[in-house]
């Protein structure tokens, strides 16, 4: 097999795992050293799907022991299988570096003989790189589950960040579709990872630099009848106690065992509402609660912000030159950037409305929930009529439709779902348990 | 009404400054010499550049906006506009920020505020995607080129950058809108324009023995990537507008 073949291979392999961004660090060029990293990331390029790419993302070998219904790599799986060694990895990565094609290596491997064994070889790699090529870029790893904490701890002084998936949202749905994977072989590293992040961030040594930005973890969507409720409770979990900096959620891609799985289409609409969901937990104060109860899909038609706004009318209209920061957050067509600029803005002098849209606030839909100097200049205050302008013409549905269905759901999988309710997992999750 | 004209430079604009605020004459425009357009009721007024003056405008300026507001003002001068559009919008903030200081930065609700921003947002931007999207080929003698067409005039932005990234190669970038050279020797950068024997160095090239080969496991590492249900094109060109494909090794046009 040739270096290409086995290279297509192995980009084919780790494709599915969306986690991308070369952010979180930022060290600067040092002697002797090849490379910098961003604190904000550097987009190298896109790809046909919209998707950023900013390092190389490769599977060490796609040839595993597991047997995962939903991963393109599971054992039962007739792929071609491959596998690259050190050397002619770190060749590629110091290639692709210098003619700027990419800002660092994105590391992960199917379980190969063990854990313990594959984990082994990716240190081997990145210690490589590190040290005999002196590669100073951004480095992410993925964590193997069931390594042992020497590994992970011998890992995460090499590189920049780590991550874990989660892949499954209750240990229900892991028992079903990746029965050799347990829970804790998936959150003691997480626990291990969050601990070592910590106490390089409060307490700093310059001799032992330990994944500056932190870990992350991803999660399908659309694999298992779990609802977004389930889903954003556990992300709201994992960023509280797993000092996790980021959540991502992957369309469920049909390519796994179809006894078991979905063959739809993704649903690129129901992962989008999720980092809508998201970015309101981390950025705009908000809470799992206030955004869907647990045995529900977020709304399809309408983002989740102007959802809550829709139902909290009674805290709307807020006064522009007087509500607080984290109220202004809360205004559909005030992002953060603009919330802040208000506040700075108004330091000096009242708004206006044509300040406002100077400043760039979407008015469009800001202005039915603001007063500017006492003055409202929405059509009306009623409910439907504000829901019907902020609704996009394409989401537009018939409004006796229950909006609240997963959208391309079987009657199979509701009625599994339906007599999920208050099952066990629901349970587990609300209690922030994975 | 006067309009002033100077030679293009930066350290010529603020020479202009200079010399309004020194004569007191209100512009009606500032534009480059080569640019402007006679207007039957203003009288013409070019500015010969002084650096003595320019630096202290310069100094002036970093008093009341620190190095890094200051650093905006040559991003909003380095933005691809004419400069019969943006040399008014620059000196209109300048001038609130001498009359105010630096808090005018905050007042995101004004007009000359909110403009001058937009300039510099646009240079920035488009720096920031360049840092990304510029590709080096490395040549039989180590040397890595790139070319690009960007909008702005930010050679001066990347080198440095560049120099830090790819400290130890030696590299010539070359922005093909306008024919600027940055150059890096492996310790020093600098600038240079219209050369005729640099312009030939991208003409006839040979790459260096590995360099076709990255090349090809570069284009095919882009299409394996891709996820093909999840196909976006108008994701895509938004993200990295087609006017910069030229120049992507990866993308075969």
């Amino acid at each position: 097999m040739t270096l290409k073949d086995k290279f297509r291979i192995l980009t084919e392999g780790a494709k599915y795992d969306v986690s991308c961004s070369s952010s979180g660090a930022s060290r600067g060029a040092q002697k002797g050293k090849i490379g910098l990293t961003n604190v904000g990331g550097v987009c190298h390029s896109f790809t046909a799907d919209g998707r950023c790419i900013s390092l190389l993302k490769v599977l060490m070998t796609n040839n595993c022991i597991y047997d995962c219904k939903y991963c393109i790599n599971r054992t039962s799986s007739d792929i071609p299988r491959a596998m690259m060694s050190p050397e002619e990895l770190c060749e590629i990565v110091m290639g692709f570096y210098t003619r700027n094609y990419i800002e660092g290596l994105f590391l992960s491997s199917a379980v190969f003989r063990t854990p313990d064994y594959t984990m082994e070889l990716l240190i081997k790699t990145v210690r490589l790189l590190r040290q005999k090529y002196r590669f100073g870029g951004y480095i992410h790893m993925k964590a193997i589950p069931a390594a042992s904490p020497e590994l992970i701890e011998q890992a995460a002084m090499l590189v920049d960040r780590m991550s874990m998936n989660i892949e499954l949202p209750t240990s229900e749905s892991l028992k079903l579709l990746a029965p050799q994977k347990n829970k804790e072989a998936i959150t003691k590293p997480m626990h291990q990872l969050s601990e070592l992040y910590d106490e390089q961030r409060y307490e700093p040594s310059p001799n032992r630099s330990l994944i500056p930005a932190g870990q992350t973890t991803q999660m399908i969507v659309g694999a298992t009848p779990d609802t977004d409720g389930v889903i954003i409770r556990l992300s709201e979990g994992l960023y509280r106690k797993f000092s996790m900096k980021r959540v991502y959620y992957s369309a469920y891609v049909p390519m796994g065992d179809p006894a078991l799985l979905p063959v739809t289409p993704p649903n690129l609409l129901r992962e989008n509402r999720l980092y809508q969901a998201d970015w309101l937990l981390r950025f705009y104060g908000f809470e799992a609660d206030e955004l869907v109860p647990v045995n529900y899909n977020l709304p399809s038609d309408i983002d989740p912000k102007s959802d809550w706004a829709l139902r909290n009318m009674d805290k709307f209209p807020v006064e522009v030159n007087d509500a607080p920061y984290e109220t202004l957050l809360r205004v559909p067509g005030i992002g953060v950037k603009n919330a802040w600029r208000i506040r700075e803005a108004r330091k000096y002098t009242r708004l206006d409305y044509d300040d406002l849209k100077r400043m760039r606030v979407v008015m469009k839909r800001a202005k039915n929930f603001l007063t500017i100097n006492g003055k409202f200049y929405g059509g009306s205050l009623n409910t439907d009529v504000i829901h019907e302008l902020l609704v996009l013409p394409e989401y537009k549905k018939n409004p006796t439709e229950q909006l609240r269905l997963f959208p391309d759901e079987t009657p199979v999988l509701a009625a599994a779902r339906q007599s999920r309710l208050l099952s066990e997992a629901a349970t587990e999750s609300l209690s922030g348990e994975f | 009404m006067t309009i002033y004209t100077y030679d293009g430079s930066f350290m010529g604009f603020l020479s202009v400054v200079f010399e309004i605020y020194e004569t007191k004459r209100i512009p009606s425009a500032i534009v480059c010499d080569n640019e402007y357009q006679t207007d039957f009721f203003s009288e013409v007024s070019f500015v010969k550049t002084d650096e003595a003056k320019a630096e202290r405008v310069e100094r002036k300026l970093i008093h009341h906006l620190g190095n890094d507001g200051f650093s905006r003002i040559l991003s909003a001068f380095s933005c691809g506009v004419d400069s019969s559009r943006k040399g008014l919008i620059i000196f209109n903030f300048i001038r609130l920020v001498l009359k105010h200081g630096g808090s005018v930065c905050e007042m995101y609700n004004l007009h000359a505020v909110s403009e001058f921003n937009s300039l510099a947002h646009k240079t920035d931007k488009e720096a920031h995607y360049m840092q990304g999207f510029l590709r080096f080929r490395i040549v039989s003698d180590g040397t890595l080129i790139a070319e690009y067409a960007p909008d702005n005039d930010i050679t001066h932005f990347l080198i440095p950058y560049f120099s830090h990234r790819n400290a130890e190669n030696r590299f010539i970038i070359r922005d093909t809108n306008r024919e600027i050279y940055g150059l890096y020797n492996g310790s020093e950068w600098t600038l240079a324009s219209n050369e005729p024997r640099l312009a030939r160095i991208f003409e006839d090239i040979a790459y260096s023995e590995d360099e076709l080969v990255f090349r090809e496991l570069w284009q095919q590492y882009y299409d394996t990537v891709s996820i093909a249900s999840r196909k976006n094109e108008r994701m895509r060109s938004q993200f990295m507008p087609r006017r910069y494909w030229k120049y992507l090794t990866e993308i075969v046009i």
